[in-house]
């Protein structure tokens, strides 16, 4: 390959690479793509910004750029070469980024192909991609004329924002008085570019302004490579604090020998400020940019039509995050480019202290400037009736819960990405690279939180891991950007600290998590205890029945009736306390005596619980033509009202949606035979569960995820077993928890699919034992 | 203050980049007052050694104690006694040479305001210049200006004088680290690590020179001038001599050079017996010494 081809190459790649992997994976985050026409907009703009800036911009930062200029070929070959390879890796960034917007919209609307949202999209995608592309344009020539002119990575990236936004919220503000005069000219007519004359010509117009912006920028970049001196216009001279030193105030004239000067603290602070202050100017800039586009919400209807304008318009404060990156990615990156960076740590000052100066103040400047500003705007424009779409009742809803989050999160977000923007910064070598760094710090972020938070890593590893993922994030990138700052001389053992310590992070991560969502200390704790001397028998077995309340009644075989009762409010630690039901309705709450008691099986209450229920099952099975069931099956079915399991006559094992309750009655019941044995004596259904007893006196469990939505997938779900024992003799339920009895009498209860609190853990794989019936005779 | 603590000491210094041996086992001491000269070829290990000295760079194996103290452990300690001067000098850009002086003297206990008066006027330098303005010089004259002020027991400069126009250079040398030095003869110590070695001769007490990371020769400044001659001696005739141990002997025609190391008497000697024409011994300069430290490092392998 031509050298002078793979300098360019080499130069391009970086950036190139961050923003294709961008411009890939950006489509495919958040849940729905109905704003993904702003986000890729926005997105490209950016990306291919950093790329123009790039090209000539790492020239300057590395000092390559006068030795380029003097080597003995031809400025215009030069140029060629560089824009050449600019505008071929632009276009393929741009194709593969509507290429997969495309597959995006078709993915997600695949099986809903009417549905407003997908026509939305797909009428409006040439459009976007219209727009795109001229966004496009003019971030490549913004990006190429500000760097040649102004020899400044960050005052470029900032004007060549600024003035294209500019430009068109300046252009929409003026449309919005020529539309109506124009209007009134043509006639009454709709508000759609294309329909309404008047509108059709501005939005015309308004696009020509671009394109003429667009190549105009690039005639400009190369009039001014091809004249280009080995002196910067502008230099790295953006500094708002400028002492005039007059002769009376000269430091020959202003004390004398030996005087103590010590004020380190208020000189690093100086010294930040007077490093932020080209951001300070464009945050200025960016404020009135903020104002009119409010302003040009006040007119709903100026740009319908314009969903990609519509969106930036309405998300514009979205774009004020963007400040705390920057502002992070220059505070160490720019020293080192000055090379002060070593003379800094060879003052008699810490180098936390150091950093720690550098830190906080970059911190408050990214998190007022990237979130409360701009929220304190959307608050004024709430006040003025124009709100954004994101922030509709914003006035009515400063003081929820539901804003109050959102503030956290915003600011959160302001925080973080500074944060990266510093960790950026201490592995660069210029503002450029920072941002490249940082870009791709908080893309991996953000791809490994949609990935984290995703419903199949969900059900992996719990909500810990989102939440131990922030809590990582926020240590580990503070962290490294303190390590990389102390020793920034030592650029290989950095790099692969930083390597290994997200590596690790990320195993910490995803092995923390999972450990603790499925409770690996119990491997250490010890196996069910074992069960005493049996004193009930499969073969003359006692019969159970819960109930969706709290009631738990058990019939042993001479007749006697266990009875008790489970409160909501220990739903955690549930213990037998007050007898408050009566087995005579399964469904019904009845009387209440004081803990678990039996009743002798002549008692009138006992004799009636028993016949009562036993003849309301029977007349239920009669009326619902289960005949081939046996009555025992039902005393776990109540807990579903989908579906529901059965044991049959011959022992075999169903699951049937008789009772689903949300099928009408043409619904047809459907019964499925699971498995082929037939050796099952009791079933439970809960409302994810399945839990059988065997012959043998084993219990099996079926676990259904929400896959297996129909009865032909749960019949196909392969059961494990249930505990360690072989001595069970009855299972049902009680709230939504198995039950089960042991052979001495014993009783475990099973916690839900979603006993774990917030989510953080899976339910405890070992039963809890509540107590042994028979010491309720005592 | 422990007036006999050295103000450097590196013991078996080892700093490596990947595979390369920047410093290889590197050893040196330099006492209270003294000049001492870190000589050595580019990429022979100077800077490597003056970083680690700052605690800019971390030793792979090896002691380095300034003032006594660890660098690593007691930074601010250690930094707060000495200034440094690099070999590429930088300052912000938007800061004036006023407004750099001033910023540097905000992190010192002590700041000498007529040193930088009268320095400033000697190298002429405006106050309310920009340091982007400045030449590489001019830079490297107000880094000078800001390691000096603060009156340092310790001055570390790293081929402070590249870039330094000829009467700068002088002014610089004789004039600012004379006089820097001699306001505390006892307690102010000079590490020069320099190439432009002559012009440093008179103000060099102690040197090392090292070559590829490692300690070639170590001496004072006097004993070396003393241990290593050059021998000129003219012929009536081309006289061809057996000179055995001369470090170099250079011979054309009539003329003959020869350079001794430690054993001049004996080569004189040698040369006297084959009566010369004109005989002339002369001490080699310090800079002669680092030259001919190639043909020691060779002798010695």
């Amino acid at each position: 390959m031509n050298l002078l081809l793979k300098k360019e190459v080499r130069l391009l790649l970086p950036s190139a690479a961050t923003v294709l992997v961008l411009a890939i994976v950006t489509p495919w985050l958040g849940r729905s793509p109905y704003s993904l026409f702003a986000i890729i907009t926005a997105v490209l703009f950016f990306g291919l910004l950093l790329m123009a800036t790039s090209s000539f911009g790492r020239e300057i930062s590395a000092g390559t750029f006068s030795s380029m200029l003097a080597q003995p070929v031809e400025r215009r070959r030069i140029w060629r070469v560089k824009i050449g390879l600019l505008a071929l890796a632009a276009a393929l960034i741009f194709a593969v980024c509507f290429a997969s917007c495309f597959l995006r919209i078709h993915d997600y609307w695949a099986d809903v192909p009417g549905n407003t949202g997908a026509l939305y999209l797909k009428n409006n995608f040439a459009k976007a991609a219209g727009t795109g592309a001229l966004f496009a344009l003019m971030a490549l020539s913004g990006g190429l004329w500000t760097t040649l002119l102004l020899r400044h990575a960050i005052a470029s990236f900032w004007v060549a924002f600024m003035v294209p936004a500019g430009v068109i919220v300046l252009e929409l503000l003026v449309d919005a008085q020529l539309v109506s005069v124009l209007s009134a000219i043509v006639g009454e007519s709709s508000n759609m570019p294309g329909q309404d004359p008047a509108r059709t010509v501005i939005y015309c117009g308004m696009i020509a302004l671009g394109v003429a912006y667009g190549i105009a920028g690039i005639v400009f970049s190369w009039r001014l490579f091809l004249r280009a001196e080995d002196a910067a216009r502008f230099g790295d001279l953006f500094s708002l604090s400028r002492e005039r030193v007059s002769d009376d105030a000269a430091p020959a004239k202003k004390s004398s020998r030996g005087v103590r000067a010590w004020k380190p603290v208020r000189a690093l602070l100086k010294k930040e400020f007077q490093l932020h202050t080209v951001s300070f100017l464009f945050v200025g800039a960016f404020l009135i940019l903020h104002v009119l586009a409010i302003l040009l919400r006040s007119d709903e209807t100026l740009l319908n039509g314009f969903p990609v304008l519509q969106s930036l318009v309405q998300f514009f404060w979205v774009f004020w995050l963007i400040v705390p990156l920057i502002i992070g990615c220059m505070v160490v990156a720019e020293e080192r480019k000055f090379g002060v960076l070593e003379n800094q740590f060879c003052l008699p000052v810490t180098r936390f202290g150091q950093f720690i100066l550098k830190v906080l103040p970059t911190l408050a400047f990214g998190i007022i400037v990237g979130s409360v500003l701009p929220l304190a705007l959307e608050i004024a424009a709430s006040s003025i009736g124009a709100s954004s779409s994101g922030f509709s009742n914003i006035k009515n809803e400063l003081t929820s819960w539901h804003f109050i989050e959102f503030f956290i999160k915003y600011v959160g977000a302001a925080a973080g990405l500074a944060l990266v923007g510093i960790w950026g910064s201490t592995l660069a070598k210029n503002f450029l690279q920072a941002t490249s760094i940082a870009i791709a710090g908080a893309g991996a972020c953000v791809v490994i939180g949609t990935l984290i938070t995703g419903k199949y890593m969900f059900r992996l590893f719990g909500l810990g891991l989102p939440i131990l993922a922030v809590i990582v994030a926020a240590v580990v990138f503070p962290w490294l950007a303190w390590r990389n700052y102390k020793f920034f001389a030592e650029s290989e053992r950095v790099w692969r600290r930083n390597v290994l310590t997200f590596a690790g992070a990320l195993l910490f991560m995803f092995a923390g998590s999972t450990a603790f969502y499925h409770r690996a200390w119990e491997v250490f704790l010890r196996a069910e205890p074992a069960h005493g001397a049996a004193k009930l028998s499969l073969e003359n077995p006692p019969k159970l029945r819960g109930n969706i309340g709290s009631v738990l009644q058990i019939v042993l075989p001479d007749g006697r009736v266990w009875a008790d009762t489970f409160e909501e409010k220990y739903r955690h630690n549930p213990r037998v306390r007050g007898f408050d039901a009566l087995w005579q309705n399964p469904f019904g709450s009845l009387p209440v005596s004081q803990g678990p008691q039996i009743f002798p099986a002549d008692s009138d209450l006992a004799a009636s619980f028993t016949k009562k229920t036993e003849d309301i099952t029977l007349d239920w099975i009669r009326e619902k033509n289960l005949e081939r069931f046996a009555p025992a099956s039902f005393a776990g079915s109540i807990y579903n009202i989908q579906w529901q399991g059965y044991i049959g006559n011959d022992g075999s094992l169903w699951i049937g949606n008789r009772f689903d309750l949300l099928k009408t009655d043409s619904a047809e019941a459907k019964y499925l035979q699971v498995g082929t044995e037939t050796d099952w004596l009791g079933v439970v259904t809960l409302l994810q569960q399945m839990i059988a007893l065997k012959a043998d006196g084993s219990l099996w469990q079926w676990n259904f995820s929400y896959k297996d939505e129909t009865l032909e997938k749960k019949a196909r779900v392969t059961p494990a077993r249930l505990g360690i024992h072989n001595d069970w003799v009855g299972v049902t339920g009680v709230q939504f928890r198995a039950v089960a009895l042991a052979a001495d009498g014993s009783l475990w209860m099973w916690p839900q699919s979603y006993d774990h609190g917030p989510l953080m853990k899976k339910p405890r794989k070992q039963p809890k034992r509540l107590g042994n019936i028979f010491d309720a005779a005592r | 203050m422990d007036t006999n603590v050295p103000v450097i000491g590196i013991q078996n210094l080892t700093r490596r980049y990947g595979r390369h041996d920047a410093v290889d086992g590197l050893s040196l001491t330099v006492r209270r007052g003294k000049c001492y000269g870190f000589f050595g070829r580019n990429g022979a290990g100077k800077t490597t050694t003056i970083k680690c000295l700052l605690n800019l760079l971390r030793p792979n194996s090896g002691t380095v104690r300034v003032f006594g103290l660890d660098p690593q452990k007691h930074e601010t300690t250690v930094k707060a006694r000495l200034t440094y001067v690099p070999d590429q000098v930088a300052f912000y850009p938007w800061m004036t040479v006023g407004e750099t002086l001033e910023y540097l003297a905000s992190f010192r206990a002590h700041w000498n305001r007529d040193t930088e008066a009268d320095l400033l006027r000697r190298f002429q330098l405006d106050p309310s210049k920009k340091t982007q303005g400045l030449s590489k010089g001019q830079r490297t004259q107000l880094a000078l200006i800001g390691a000096i002020c603060p009156g340092p027991e310790l001055l570390v400069l790293d081929e402070p004088t590249s870039g330094l126009d000829p009467i700068v250079r002088r002014e610089f040398i004789e004039t600012v680290i004379g006089a820097y030095q001699s306001g505390d003869p006892e307690q102010r110590t000079v590490f020069v690590s320099t190439h432009l070695i002559s012009e440093f001769e008179g103000l060099i007490d102690e040197f090392t020179i090292i070559d590829q990371g490692r300690e070639l020769l170590t001496m004072e400044s006097d004993a070396a001038r003393n241990r290593f001659k050059k021998i000129r001696a003219r012929f009536s005739q081309e006289t061809k001599l057996g000179l055995n141990g001369a470090l170099r002997v250079k011979q054309g025609g009539r003329e003959l050079e020869v350079l001794a190391d430690g054993n001049s008497d004996k080569l004189l000697s040698e040369i006297k017996a084959h009566q010369p024409e004109e005989l002339k011994v002369e001490a080699l300069s310090l800079e002669e010494i680092f030259v001919v430290s190639d043909v020691l490092k060779k002798s010695n392998a």
